[in-house]
């Protein structure tokens, strides 16, 4: 089965609301599995997967599947620094969004990591930031 | 909300040419020049009500044409776009409709659907076996709806008048303190509606509340 086709299935599902079928945690898994292993420097495709997953993550709502979104969104934060060099106002966007993951039912389970990342934010916006690989 | 129907205006012919760029935003990928021109030109101007974040989301994707929405966008973000774009060009008032405010684009029927079902016509219509209705691959989930086509309105009208017509505290027990003027109340909006839609030569649209 092609990567493009899994992805297509999960993608569908979500678009669907059906979040909570219960083969699809396995599913993005090989997924994000499959795009991992190509050999391919398109960062596109890396970066979807994980978004899927963080969205069936957080469909979830309980604290374990908030972390592990949270490790995800840090993954793809990585990715998108570099997808993204060329678009500051879209990586200040993802930083405030992978500080969003942080928190739980209102609460961050990672404070420190939070405002660092709402810190680099605004230096972004504010033009007088450099991202930095944190 | 529980089993209520909601009806509205819908303009079939705009979603038909809609379709491609929904089929594109649903890729991800960076949106052809087409694409991505209907949706700058669905920017202006601001709703004048909250609709998820896919206004917002829309704006980002016209900003950076390059770039693939799945590149920056959350799979949320991007089905709220879609319904942002159906509501915008295929329904009025952005698909605007309420269970509380009575509108002239929207009918809800909750206590008369079941006199709808008894007809054997409307049967078929609300469960998509009658030519003319179809589903609408877009958007998906809660917000998916049914269309149907202008060309059934006429028919609708007059099925709508008969089950007015007919004795309906005889057809079927009401719930204790509902009162049939409500059951009449809603089927008159329907009929309102239709009316609505077939003198602006549109469909309608209908979908179960859950």
């Amino acid at each position: 089965v092609r990567a493009e086709e899994i992805e297509s299935q999960v993608w569908d599902r979500i678009l669907d609301e059906r979040e909570y079928d219960r083969d699809l945690p396995d599913l993005v898994d090989a997924l994000i599995r499959m795009r991992g292993s190509e050999d391919t420097d398109v960062l596109d495709d890396a970066i979807w997967p994980l978004s899927l997953k963080i969205h069936v993550l957080l469909a979830r709502h309980d604290i374990e599947a908030a972390r592990e979104a949270a490790a995800l969104g840090e993954r793809r934060l990585a990715l998108r620094r570099a997808a993204l060099a060329a678009h500051p106002d879209e990586l200040a966007h993802s930083l405030r969004e992978l500080a969003a993951l942080y928190s739980f039912e209102l609460e961050s389970f990672s404070p420190e990591r939070a405002r660092s990342l709402e810190y680099e934010a605004a230096a972004i916006e504010s033009g007088g930031g450099e991202a930095h690989g944190g | 909300m529980a089993g209520e129907r909601l009806f509205r205006t819908f303009d079939a012919a705009r979603y038909q040419g809609i379709l491609p760029s929904l089929d594109e935003l649903r890729a991800t990928r960076a949106l052809s020049a087409g694409a991505h021109a209907l949706l700058a030109s669905l920017l202006e101007p601001a709703p004048e009500r909250a609709m998820g974040d896919g206004h917002e989301a829309l704006r980002r994707i016209v900003r950076h044409p390059a770039l693939a929405p799945r590149v920056f966008l959350a799979p949320k973000q991007i089905s709220s776009v879609i319904e942002f774009v159906v509501g915008r060009t295929c329904f009025e008032q952005d698909g605007k409709w309420s269970l509380i405010e009575r509108g002239a684009s929207w009918a809800v029927l909750e206590s008369s659907v079941i006199f709808l079902y008894d007809d054997p016509w409307f049967d078929e219509l609300l469960n998509g076996d009658r030519p003319g209705v179809w589903d609408a691959p877009y958007p998906r989930g809660e917000a998916a709806f049914r269309g149907i086509s202008h060309e059934l309105l006429g028919e609708l009208v007059d099925r709508v008048r008969a089950i007015l017509a007919l004795d309906l505290e005889r057809r079927r027990p009401l719930p204790e303190g509902l009162g049939m003027q409500v059951i009449r109340a809603e089927l008159a909006e329907l009929l309102a509606l239709a009316a609505r839609a077939r003198g602006h030569g549109r469909g309608l649209a209908t979908q179960v509340l859950l």
